[in-house]
């Protein structure tokens, strides 16, 4: 079996576009017959990184006080968000929600990759903020999370104390930087090619399509050439 | 708010394809009409302005 399709993720917890994109492209890979050989890896993407830990105060009041946008605009943009979530199968709960920095998250999302385990903690952490009002932004909360999906509590904990894993939280927004990723979810399959916004499910089947032909197309030129 | 709406670089605003970020060098005439336009290189990608031109993305200036 030839090397696994990448597919590299930057995305944030606090977005609700992450998480239906998120949705949408497990559905679109569901559909692409290669699914076996695709290697998901999610990086770090801080929307706001001036948020503070705690922040008193509903979704709407966070954005009308940090974005600067208007209370009409923001609840005809929750309900469309909602609506959208809902398509996907997914629940969201912006009356529970409590808006919140998520460094941590983000370097529980790396300490979670580190034993295996990124994919179940992104899931975890999404559902835990979107769905269920949890806070995912404290060390306590965090680690109850980590050990929902089977990592070490106390080991997590100790990494989120530590900052083990700033640097490569920092690594990951560098290389979104780098490529000039301004806007997330943002997917970049096999190095090559990048793909903004939760698409259709389609959509997302028809890249791995295109990108899985291509590499069938490069290694039949390569064998060609050495016949 | 829809889900297939273009967004790519400002260059390539005209051409129809499906949230794809390409390079300079995949604008070509030649180019096929299809969401994956010319290989464009993990530097190739590097510096380039991506701008978001709607739809199911969050920025810095919130989610669209």
């Amino acid at each position: 079996m030839s090397a696994p399709l990448k597919v590299d993720i930057w995305s944030d917890i606090a977005c609700p576009w992450c998480y239906i994109g998120k949705r949408k492209f497990e559905n679109g890979l569901a559909q692409f017959a290669g699914r076996d050989n695709v290697e998901v890896e999610y990086h770090s993407f801080e929307l706001a990184p001036d948020t503070p830990v705690d922040f008193d105060g509903s979704e709407i009041d966070f954005l009308e006080k940090f974005k600067g946008m208007p209370a009409g605009q923001l609840e005809q943009m929750l309900e469309h968000v909602t609506n959208v979530a809902a398509e996907v199968g997914l629940e969201y709960r912006f009356d529970l929600l409590k808006h919140t920095n998520t460094l941590r998250g983000h370097q529980l999302l790396h300490f979670a990759k580190a034993h295996g385990k990124q994919r179940e903690m992104k899931e975890r952490l999404l559902k835990a903020y979107f769905t269920e009002g949890g806070h995912v932004g404290k060390i306590d909360s965090l680690a109850e999370l980590a050990a929902e999906v089977g990592l070490d509590k106390d080991e997590a904990r100790a990494a989120l104390e530590s900052g083990q894993y700033a640097n490569d939280v920092q690594e990951d927004i560098n290389q979104a930087r780098a490529y000039g990723i301004n806007g997330v979810p943002f997917f970049v399959f096999d190095n090559k090619y990048g793909v903004s916004g939760a698409q259709a499910a389609e959509t997302f089947t028809q890249v791995l399509e295109q990108v899985a032909a291509e590499r069938t197309s490069e290694d039949s030129a390569e064998s060609s050439s050495h016949a | 708010m829809p889900d297939t709406q273009a967004t790519s670089n400002a260059s390539a605003r005209d051409d129809q394809s499906v949230g794809v970020v390409e390079n300079q060098a995949a604008n070509s005439a030649t180019a096929p009409a299809s969401p994956l336009r010319a290989p464009a290189a993990l530097t190739a990608l590097q510096g380039l302005d991506f701008t978001v031109d709607n739809a199911a993305v969050c920025g810095p200036d919130g989610c669209l």
